[in-house]
């Protein structure tokens, strides 16, 4: 068992989150791989995540460092921790980006419409 | 765990030169790390005849093969090549690989160089990895280094209380310690209020938080130390050093599973470093510390021990106002100097012990403590005066 960049894609694409937890340790991972990355153990169980974790990182960006992020800047750039542990890159939904203080621990909701129109996790703040 | 490492004490670094660093050299990589490692052969007064052993590394394919330049310098019969694959974590590693070739007697004089067009030609600033890891960041839309490098600085400030100031006190100590440099690209004086005047790039950095991409070289010659002795210059012995990966999973800057960004590899690394060098951290009297961000000095230095976590900007602070403690980089660090990928904050450390430092020279540096890298993984050397037996 494994969770594989095909499933990362596809659950993105399905407007939602998958992790995998591993049946010897409990950690929860949210990249793709076919190894638990706490204990190295094989036993990866893929399961869907709902989606709600915490803020445990950010960065608003706000230079484009290639032509195509031009019409974006500046933009938020989120490293959430989903409940269970797995962490996760994402993007904050638009109404809420630069328009809210941002604070660790702050509870985020995956929003799945907007994950799948980015093709990344999207998250609202709670 | 402190082991007892089997050369330190018995290898030096016996000089080190570097070109002048530019946004443009108009030259080729081979010849830039051709001229760095003529200027240390030179400089150490060794004949190049002797010289069995090249060590490099390179990033993004941004460089030329160790062989390469041992070719264009006319070497022969080398005992010891070796081209590294990672980042600003490998300088300090390069002159432990050489050491190991040196005490094992593989080679007799190692030259370790690191050269590129790094602003003219492949930025690594810009450069977008491959693999799993870059696929997911890029799909956020964290696709450069300074952005990366960004959320681990958040997370060092979230867990130890850390400010803007203090990234400020990392920003400005650079400019006051470049200011006696000639070679380095950014000098002008900077405060507080110029500080929040620079245009944030990926908060909480701004531009005068980032280094500054350079074309250029620096190559150092390591020798075993009783050929040092009967060198040009005085020896940089190799007392101390140390690499460390604390964890790793996708790639280079992947913040998610590590488990406390606050202390990076050097703060897993210090009591192995130390305890293997026998040496204090306050021993030190000049640290001359990766930073290609202000956050990652601050980092480094909490890591290595100068100061405990979150104190490192009351640590620049305080030396600012005359208070004790190593100078911490002398030459303007990478932020000041310009990005040799870590290679110029090793050379400042030699040149220091060697009291070949010259406009940037601490008074009486016997011991300078240098680091390169600055989150998952990374190295460092503590190089000292040759006290020649004498007890410390």
């Amino acid at each position: 068992m494994s969770l594989s960049p095909e499933d990362v894609r596809q659950a993105t694409a399905a407007g939602a989150i998958r992790v995998a937890r591993c049946a010897g340790c409990g950690a929860e991972q949210a990249m793709p791989a076919s190894t638990c990355f706490a204990c190295g153990g094989l036993g990866l169980e893929a399961r869907a995540h709902d989606g709600r974790g915490r803020l445990y990182a950010w960065t608003r960006t706000h230079v484009a460092f290639d032509p195509k992020y031009e019409a974006e800047v500046p933009y938020t750039v989120l490293l959430v921790a989903l409940d269970g542990g797995a962490r996760v890159y994402g993007r904050l939904v638009p109404a809420q980006d630069g328009a809210r203080d941002l604070a660790p621990g702050a509870p985020v909701a995956l929003d799945p419409e907007a994950t799948r129109a980015k093709g990344c996790p999207v998250f609202a703040l709670r | 765990m402190v082991r007892r490492v089997s050369y330190h004490g018995k290898v030096a670094v016996a000089a080190a030169a570097m070109t002048p660093l530019s946004r443009d050299s108009g030259r080729t990589v081979l010849s830039l790390a051709a001229e760095a490692c003529r200027g240390a052969i030179e400089a150490a007064g060794i004949d190049k005849a002797e010289v069995n052993g090249v060590a490099a590394f390179s990033l993004y394919d941004d460089s030329v093969a160790a062989e390469s330049v041992a070719g264009a310098l006319g070497l022969r019969d080398l005992g010891f090549v070796m081209d590294f694959n990672q980042g600003g974590q490998s300088p300090a590693f390069m002159v432990m690989q050489a050491a190991l070739a040196l005490d094992a007697g593989l080679a007799d004089a190692v030259l370790v160089y690191r050269a590129l067009n790094g602003r003219s030609g492949v930025r690594v600033g810009r450069a977008a990895a491959r693999g799993v890891g870059a696929e997911l960041r890029h799909a956020a839309g964290l696709i450069a280094y300074p952005q990366v490098t960004a959320l681990w600085a958040r997370r060092y400030m979230i867990e130890t209380g850390a400010t803007e100031l203090d990234m400020a006190a990392a920003a400005i100590n650079a400019r006051v310690q470049a200011a006696r440099n000639p070679r380095a690209l950014r000098r002008h004086p900077l405060d507080l209020d110029g500080y929040f005047a620079s245009p944030m790039v990926a908060d909480p950095y701004r531009a005068v938080d980032c280094t500054v991409e350079v074309d250029g070289a620096c190559a150092l010659l390591v020798t075993r130390l009783d050929r040092a002795r009967d060198l040009r210059l005085k020896p940089a012995v190799l007392a101390g050093s140390g690499w460390r990966t604390h964890s790793f999973d996708l790639d280079m800057a992947s913040a998610l599973t590590y488990d406390a960004p606050s202390r990076n590899f050097a703060w897993h690394m210090k009591d192995a470093f130390w305890g293997g060098a026998g040496y204090r951290p306050e021993d030190a009297d000049v640290a001359s510390l990766y930073d290609c961000f202000s956050g990652v000095l601050l980092q480094n230095m909490e890591g290595m021990g100068l100061c405990g976590l979150g104190e490192a900007g009351e640590y620049l602070r305080r030396k600012a106002r005359g208070g004790k403690g190593a100078v911490v980089n002398p030459s303007g660090g990478l932020l000041a100097e310009g990005y040799l990928h870590g290679m110029n904050v090793v050379a400042e450390a030699v040149w220091q012990v060697q009291g070949e430092a010259g406009p940037t020279q601490v008074e009486d540096c016997e011991v300078a403590v240098t680091c390169t890298g600055g989150h998952m993984t990374g190295s460092a050397l503590l190089l000292a005066r040759d006290f020649a037996g004498r007890a410390r």
